[in-house]
């Protein structure tokens, strides 16, 4: 199968009760992509997931993931998609081999190889329970159930949660080289600066409401900078800086941190005959902007 | 077919728990059977001293403890009772353990489909069930054989069973669609087994008095331990029926409101 567009949301809303939790999102993810679904806790990513896979029934809107429906289609495109949750709640009286053998029970044609691979590079203890596992060794079982049927899309619910860092590593090792075989992989994460490292795209959802889409390197270049000054005529330097181009104004002591939304030449002109002590102008990273948008609302 | 196996893995420990304490039960009903008939002289006077409401109550009339089948018609209600409650559980955890342990993350990212999972689970249900009826059946026929000299009417002895498998699968099916009609799953073996004591309480209200008779359809456990099952041998076709379509009505609801359902993650 090929499809230009491997998801694609429109006009989704999900209410629970008077709750809103999902607001009329509209999202596309495209082939090859790596994107980054970004947003605080409740903000409806995991209700967002939850609709793809069918656990929740929209109250409005649409979704396709390969171009089939997420509802009607839901047993025939879950042959192609691989799912690891946030939180693992798998069969506590399973082995890790028994619930292995039973994830892949429900796929045609996965390879020895590629099983043996997996068990090796994440060093799950086969012969364990399920339930005697720690939640970072749960979410290793997960990570390996979700890639062994080569998945076409990966959805992943903050992958990385319990995870240690050296298995971090792997993961995203793994992550990157199934991306290279052509997997979509769609990954909500707290973790900005993973999303930051490996995804291509991302979306900033709030109050269950998509409030930032696009490709990372043009949101972060996006004419943004971080600036740190530090100066003995801090009151004086506020007032005369243009407050149109300030934003997440932070003053402590005799500093003051803002996002700066102009060019670097128009700052330095701005601050030229003030007694600067310390000055510091960064290209800020994901985890600024997320910041920027989160407190400042834009 | 590997839900099939899962399940039947998952809950063959849970059945073959119960097999063990209602076959002991069994065996030891059987062997007490020649102490009842010495004290059965003392229990006929007992029992003229009873109101006939409630030896109807105690399911005793129509019964003759001299006849080992009659006698173990009499002790089974208690096993009768204690399946059904087991039977209620059953269906209501097969499909809410799902959703209340959460493992329905797990099971449906797979391409299983909504309507395979609720029909493979009540297949396990039935398979689970012919098992516990015919093992049962079984001991009591070996029971009677070894432990009594009468002659054994095998026949109806497994009508008993066959009743009992009956009411068994309606409270099964009853117990599915209360799994997928609550928003909590957790609790609907609780309520099942509420359900069944409650049915069955009101059952024996219905023979104490006349006025609540009609509480006697309320309780399918009572189609099977009505006054004249032994006479008869067989369950009425107007109690049959009953349970028949409460079973369809059970399932149809099941079916519907399980395709639909939000699942509680």
């Amino acid at each position: 199968m090929n499809h230009d567009s491997v998801i694609k949301i429109s006009n989704l809303t999900k209410t629970f009760g008077k709750v809103t939790a999902v607001d009329k999102i509209n999202l596309e993810v495209k082939q090859g992509d790596f994107f980054g679904f970004v947003g605080p806790n409740g903000a409806g990513k995991s209700t967002t997931i939850n609709c793809l896979l069918n656990f929740l029934f929209p109250t409005e809107g649409d979704m396709t993931i390969l171009g089939l429906d997420c509802i009607k289609d839901s047993v025939e495109l879950k042959k192609y998609i691989g799912f690891v949750p946030a939180e693992v709640f798998y069969y506590e009286n399973m082995t890790v081999k028994e619930l292995l053998n039973y994830s892949n029970s429900f796929y045609n044609g996965l390879e020895v190889k590629l099983i043996k691979k997996y068990i090796k590079m994440f060093a799950i203890p086969l012969d364990k329970k399920m339930g005697e596992l720690s939640s970072g060794n749960k979410k290793k079982v997960a990570i390996i159930q979700s890639l062994l049927h080569k998945p076409q899309l990966l959805i992943l619910d903050e992958p990385s949660n319990g995870l240690d860092p050296l298995m971090q590593a792997n993961l995203f090792n793994v992550l990157e080289e199934i991306r290279k075989d052509g997997t979509t992989i769609f990954m909500s994460s707290h973790v900005l600066k993973e999303v930051q490292n490996h995804c291509n795209r991302v979306a900033f959802i709030k109050d269950g409401k998509i409030i930032k889409t696009g490709l990372i390197n043009s949101i972060i270049k996006k004419n943004m900078k971080l600036v740190k000054i530090t100066t003995n005529d801090i009151n004086d330097l506020k007032k005369n800086l243009k407050v149109k181009d300030l934003e997440n104004v932070i003053i402590r002591g005799n500093t003051i941190s803002f996002i700066y939304r102009n060019t670097p030449r128009q700052l330095l002109k701005e601050l030229a005959g003030y007694d600067i002590i310390d000055l510091s102008i960064e290209t800020p990273d994901l985890e600024d902007i997320f910041m920027d948008f989160y407190k400042g609302g834009k | 077919m590997n839900l099939l196996f899962k399940d039947m893995k998952e809950h063959l420990k849970s059945v073959i728990i119960w097999i063990l304490v209602l076959a002991l039960l069994i065996i030891m009903i059987i062997t007490l059977h020649p102490i009842a008939v010495e004290k059965m002289d003392m229990m006929d006077e007992m029992m003229e001293q009873f109101p006939p409401e409630m030896i109807k109550a105690l399911n005793l009339t129509n019964l003759s403890f001299q006849n080992i089948l009659d006698y173990f018609f009499y002790e089974f209600q208690f096993i009768l009772l204690a399946s059904t409650i087991f039977a209620g559980i059953l269906g209501a955890s097969l499909i809410g353990k799902e959703e209340s342990d959460k493992t329905i993350q797990f099971l449906y990212a797979k391409p299983i489909s909504r309507t395979n999972i609720l029909l493979t689970k009540m297949i396990v249900a039935g398979i689970l069930l012919i098992f516990f009826n015919i093992t049962l059946f079984i001991i009591s026929a070996l029971g009677m054989t070894i432990f009594s000299n009468q002659n054994i009417d095998y026949l109806l002895l497994f009508n008993i069973f066959m009743g009992q498998l009956l009411i068994q699968i309606t409270f099964t099916l009853i117990g599915f669609m209360l799994a997928v009609l609550i928003p909590k799953p957790k609790s609907a073996p609780t309520i099942m087994a509420g359900i069944t004591m409650v049915t069955f309480i009101l059952g024996i209200m219905s023979k104490i008095a006349d006025k609540v008779a009609n509480l006697a359809y309320i309780s399918p456990i009572h189609y099977l331990l009505s006054d004249d099952f032994i006479s008869i041998g067989y369950l009425k076709f107007k109690h049959i029926l009953i349970m028949v379509i409460i079973c369809i009505i059970s399932t149809t609801v099941a079916f519907l409101n399980y395709k639909k359902k939000n699942f509680n993650l």
